[in-house]
């Protein structure tokens, strides 16, 4: 009897691994945020394909189910119980929008499949009474969290401008949950490294409904003496912004900007030159994964990754299947194991999953950024300098 | 009489089948309830939306101030919350009474103002509301990163006596039905509208202010009053809908995609009826997400296809649609034509759906 129940459960193991395992993703590839969500499609696009080239996970192809979030709060907690309840994963991944990953804590906890999260960057820490997805999903163990934190991503922002010298910055930022508490951290850190801030102004980005014109803000930034403009905003603000800091003739020493993403067609616009950015992977960058992962992904997509989501979500999926196969099962505690005691692969080298301020597991911190500075047309690496491959201009 | 009794009969059909929709879909669907739900729940919520938008555009009024409406409802949970830890519910009987009252303060200066120069009022409210909100102190009002807001069904997982995916389901079914008793409020304030003499009133203020006046109804006091109506509806929705998402900030509570959806979806369902609104709701969230599962590239096209043909062909929405193909069978079997006042006799048919 013994005999035949171990030779079913041995059956049934082997069915079970025969159907390979399937990895659910949130994102959102339509709505405000689609150029976020598709850069991540093609991330794991290319992920996937090295992954079943090179032998799957447990031996079988890995399959992902990409759902899209429309970067919408109700849409993405539908699409999850998706994923959760009619295509039975186990794992998550994907991720962006503290919106929308604030509404699926509720869902998270509930199923406690293991969650490894892109986005969702406010963390909370540092805002009075406002918990954010650091304080209320950091101390999951099933959740590991890929994307710096906010306060991450403003500590690499005011290093660099303290390397810079400059006495003052003027600080605009956009005036919802992007860059409102991100400003306020930012004038802060500013501060305690010995700047002065004499304007923080709020403007209203063109994503969130903005006319696009910037004049009066800049002019206040150009009112205020400061030796440079640090400014938080988001993609679709490059351009008008830039143009109209050019119209002005407004002329501080460095301009520094921090949104998600860069427009790729910029790269060559006049207005560009001596501008200076923070962004997560440049296809230029020193280590030699990064130039493999320029190449694949121009082989598999037909152009360069405009966006460094798609770096994230191509080492996102990889964790997860160098985890599952190190942990040889798709068993939780094991993977789990496995995700924290890995180290994985990235076009910004190897990296691994340590404690941050609350979460458990946070994957990149404020060492992945670098900033880099329109130069002729060319994304030159300026900062840190450990991988630069220009030294910084002054725009004076 | 005997419409509103009939009516109301209906509506308290359609309650007890939204009552009894969850354990149908769990007895049919097993786990995949949970999401199915949560669908049903979108639609709904998309249902309230519409209908509480339309009862305005009833005196042709175009009102792009909904997201107004609804975020103030969802800030007035999160701030009474946050300040007083007042108990859960009572934020959302609150959030429909302070959208009202901003309703009547805005209606009270602006209803006299006509077509695009009305809406493009409610749309500058709901943008001065929003920058009013990110400019109250951080310790109210939770500035731009918002405020946290607690869960209504927060379902414990029994460990041995039940799966995981049956906690999901209780609480959206906890939803479900919070969304369907708003619903059937809106649905009983609509009907109420559609078989008094106010239907009559909001139609002449619609049609002819002047004339309106001149048959001795109030142009500004019952444009106010559809306002008032369609904001404490709205001002509920925003309310349960920050206890569900978990959060508010300023750009969701007052975004201006609220808006756009609450203006859509009755047109594609059928202007100043009650049923147009919520059969838009279900077909528009059944078509996108039919479209999403079965063309995972590009669906939005097929849908934008779809708003773009009902539009081209359906001026008076589905009801419209399905009032002239109950006609044109009546017509049929009967061997009549209908006469002159055919079209005119089917809108009015029309709005009393």
């Amino acid at each position: 009897m013994k005999r035949i129940i171990a030779t079913l459960v041995v059956a049934l193991f082997a069915i079970a691994m025969a159907q390979g395992v399937t990895i659910g993703v949130l994102s959102p590839l339509t709505g405000g945020a689609a150029g976020t969500g598709q850069a991540q499609k093609a991330g794991f696009e290319l992920a996937l394909a090295e992954i079943n080239a090179a032998g799957g996970v447990l031996g079988q192809p890995l399959k992902i189910i990409i759902e899209d979030t429309k970067a919408d709060a109700a849409t993405g907690v539908a699409a999850f119980e998706k994923l959760m309840t009619e295509d039975g994963v186990e794992f998550i991944a994907g991720g962006y929008s503290s919106g929308v990953t604030l509404a699926l804590v509720e869902s998270f906890r509930t199923f406690q499949p293991i969650v490894s999260w892109i986005g969702g960057a406010v963390s909370g820490v540092g805002i009075d009474g406002f918990d954010g997805i650091e304080e209320l999903l950091g101390a999951e163990p099933w959740f590991f969290h890929v994307h710096p934190w906010d306060y991450q991503n403003t500590e690499a922002s005011t290093a660099f401008m303290a390397s810079t010298g400059v006495k003052s910055v003027a600080l605009l930022h956009e005036d919802s949950a992007f860059g409102g508490p991100g400003a306020i951290a930012a004038a802060g850190l500013l501060q305690d490294a010995g700047m002065s801030v004499p304007l923080v102004e709020a403007f209203k980005s063109t994503l969130t409904g903005g006319t696009g014109d910037f004049r009066a803000t800049i002019a206040k930034a150009a009112a205020s003496g400061a030796d440079a403009l640090f400014w938080i905003g988001y993609d679709s603000d490059v351009v008008p912004l830039t143009s109209q800091i050019r119209e002005l003739k407004y002329d501080p020493q460095y301009i520094f900007g921090a949104p998600p993403g860069w427009p790729s067609e910029f790269d060559a616009a006049p207005e560009a030159q001596c501008v200076t950015g923070l962004i997560g992977y440049l296809p230029n960058l020193p280590n030699a994964e990064a130039k493999t992962f320029l190449d694949a992904y121009v082989a598999m997509h037909g152009r360069a990754p405009d966006n460094y989501m798609a770096a994230l979500a191509y080492a996102q999926l990889w964790s997860y299947a160098d985890a599952i196969n190190a942990a040889g099962t798709t068993d939780q505690d094991a993977v789990i194991a496995a995700l924290q005691n890995g180290t994985f692969r990235s076009p910004m080298g190897a990296w691994s999953f340590k404690p941050s301020v609350i979460a458990l597991h946070q994957g990149f911190g404020s060492e992945m950024w670098n900033v880099f500075q329109f130069q002729n047309g060319v994304r030159e690496i300026v900062w840190p300098l450990a991988r630069a491959t220009a030294p910084l201009a002054s725009c004076q | 009489m005997r419409g509103l009794t009939r009516d109301l009969v209906a509506t308290a059909a359609f309650a007890v089948l939204l009552v009894f929709l969850p354990s149908v879909l769990r007895e049919v669907f097993g786990r995949a309830s949970v999401s199915y739900l949560s669908l049903a729940t979108n639609a709904l919520v998309l249902a309230v939306l519409a209908l509480s938008w339309d009862m305005l555009a009833r005196t042709g009024q175009l009102s792009l101030a909904h997201a107004a409406f609804t975020g103030a409802g969802a800030y007035t949970v999160a701030v009474l919350f946050k300040l007083t830890g007042a108990p859960l519910w009572l934020g959302i009987p609150l959030g429909g009474l302070v959208a009202a009252v901003l309703a009547l303060g805005l209606g009270s200066v602006t209803l006299r103002l006509f077509g695009i120069y009305f809406a493009i009022a409610t749309l500058a409210f709901t943008e001065v509301l929003k920058a009013a909100v990110q400019r109250l102190p951080t310790a109210v009002a939770g500035g731009a990163a918002g405020i946290n807001v607690p869960a209504l069904f927060r379902p414990t997982f029994v460990a041995g006596s039940m799966e995981r995916w049956e906690v999901a389901f209780l609480r959206n079914q906890g939803y479900f039905w919070v969304y369907a008793g708003l619903l059937v409020v809106a649905v009983v304030i609509s009907v109420l509208i559609q078989r008094s003499r106010l239907r009559a009133a909001f139609t002449a203020v619609r049609t002819n202010e002047q004339v309106a006046g001149v048959m001795g109804v109030n142009p500004a006091r019952m444009k106010l009053l559809a306002f008032v109506l369609s904001s404490f509806v709205a001002g509920l929705l925003g309310a349960v809908e920050a206890h569900r998402l978990g959060s508010v900030s300023p750009d969701g509570a007052f975004s201006v995609h609220t808006t756009v959806l609450a203006l859509v979806t009755p047109i594609f369902g059928g202007l100043y009826t009650t049923l147009g609104p919520i059969l838009g709701a279900t077909v528009l969230a059944g078509i996108e997400e039919t479209l999403k599962r079965t063309f995972s590239e590009g669906y939005l096209i097929g849908y934008g296809i779809v708003l773009v043909a009902s539009i081209l062909f359906m001026p008076r929405g589905l009801v419209g649609l399905a009032s002239k193909l109950v006609k044109r069978g009546g017509a049929s079997t009967s061997g009549r034509v209908g006469g002159a006042s055919g079209g005119a006799a089917d809108a009015a048919a029309e709005e009393r759906a």
